[in-house]
């Protein structure tokens, strides 16, 4: 027990003089195991990053998705409408019957919707997650000006053929 | 010969207005729509890109479920359950993007949607498609088309969504309860479409007891009120988890 108390560093007793208390010359009362090991910067919480120097706050960074989403996003954009539209092109030139055509016109638009609008998501997130990057920054301008563009279209389309009936004497449509 | 929509004859020539009418009834909803987000407080780029999303969602389902249910991708037009089908897969979809007040996020689309359905409504009244029965009363309309005087159910559709948009924005504003109002709107919308689909001359003529339009109607308030269910489940384990993370740490 006597033992004990004696290696024990938390135990150990020092002698202090009267003196010696008043200087800031006392001795260490604290054990020498208690003594903060040092943290690795990766473990280190980002407030406390910011008071490191600049060699030791180096931690590796999150890999980043922002290619892969964008590049996916792309390949949706593309490949959806065309995979769907070309198929609905022939299928609509071959003449089939209504009960034919009809479950795969269904199947090809539903298709090119989904991959339309899942080229829209991807985009975004894109764009939220990864704010610098320029890949989804040129993809959302080029996205927004062929939805532009659809419109534009649709209301031109829609004005040319006011014109073409108000322009057609045919009977009826005067 | 000219239309004349005050004598209540519609003439073909209008149809092509059609497709203006509905996209600017759409685009309409949309900046409404911002403009309630932006009130509730939802950050710049989470309304621009939410009001993006939306609107492309819209008009792909409101396109796609017509081709799917005409099987036949000449017949272009618009259903009014896949833009509201289409409205909900954007602001869900928006709601997990941005995590950025998602119960307003969510109560700002769902109040929006009975306007730009009413809107757009204006364009099936106009191009004489979704007509309603045979009616000779006050206020019934002749299509060049078939010469047959019918009630104006596009018209009385097109007033009383118009009506519900109303009522959900004053709850919204006034109750500042998102999530209470979202599941009213929705309430209220589907037993509105439900029951004036019995006005329809589609329905008066299958003679069934359900038309396509009703079953819709109710697939789409379903999943409306089941994706307002799941996210405020979810919003709701989220605020537990913080509360108990701050309360022991």
């Amino acid at each position: 027990m006597d033992n004990n108390e004696t290696n024990n560093p938390y135990t150990q007793t020092v002698e202090v003089t009267p003196q010696a208390a008043q200087t800031d010359n006392a001795p260490q009362t604290a054990p020498a195991d208690i003594t903060p090991q040092p943290v690795p910067a990766s473990e280190l919480p980002p407030e406390a990053l910011r008071t490191l120097p600049l060699e030791e706050a180096r931690v590796p960074e999150p890999k980043s998705y922002e290619k892969l989403l964008c590049f996916l996003s792309l390949g949706l954009y593309v490949f959806g409408p065309t995979a769907s539209g070309i198929p609905m092109y022939i299928v609509e030139s071959m003449n089939l019957q209504s009960d034919v055509s009809s479950p795969i016109f269904s199947v090809l638009s539903s298709f090119g919707g989904v991959t339309y609008i899942a080229a829209w998501v991807l985009m975004i997130i894109a764009r939220v997650k990864y704010k610098k990057s320029v890949f989804a920054k040129v993809l959302m301008w080029v996205y927004i000006g062929l939805l532009v563009a659809a419109i534009i279209a649709v209301i031109i389309l829609v004005a040319t053929c006011i014109n073409a009936l108000n322009n057609c004497n045919c009977s009826g449509m005067g | 010969m000219k239309a004349n929509i005050l004598n209540n004859y519609i003439n073909s020539l209008h149809f092509p207005f059609y497709s203006t009418i509905v996209i600017s009834s759409i685009l309409l909803g949309v900046i409404i729509a911002c403009i309630i987000m932006y009130r509730e407080g939802l950050k710049r780029t989470s309304i621009i890109y939410t009001a993006f999303l939306t609107f492309v969602c819209i008009m792909v389902c409101g396109l796609s479920l017509q081709i799917w249910l005409t099987g036949d991708p000449r017949r272009l037009a618009f259903t009014g359950a896949g833009g509201a089908l289409g409205l909900l897969i954007g602001a869900f979809s928006s709601i997990f993007i941005h995590r950025d007040h998602e119960k307003e996020m969510m109560a700002s689309w769902v109040v929006t949607a009975p306007l730009m359905y009413g809107l757009a409504k204006t364009a099936c009244h106009i191009s004489g498609c979704c007509v309603g029965i045979p009616y000779h009363g006050k206020w019934a309309v002749v299509y060049e088309s078939d010469h047959i005087s019918r009630f104006p159910v596009q018209l009385s559709e097109s007033l009383l969504f118009t009506l519900i948009f109303l009522i959900g924005l004053f709850m919204l504003l006034i109750s500042g309860k998102p999530l209470l109002t979202s599941r009213v709107v929705i309430v209220i919308s589907v037993i509105a479409k439900f029951s004036m689909d019995y006005l329809r001359d589609g329905h008066y003529l299958a003679k069934s007891p359900l038309s396509q339009n009703q079953i819709l109607a109710l697939i789409c308030g379903v999943i409306a009120l089941g994706l307002v269910e799941i996210m405020n489940n979810i919003l709701g384990k989220k605020q537990v988890k913080g509360e108990s993370k701050i309360y022991h740490g």
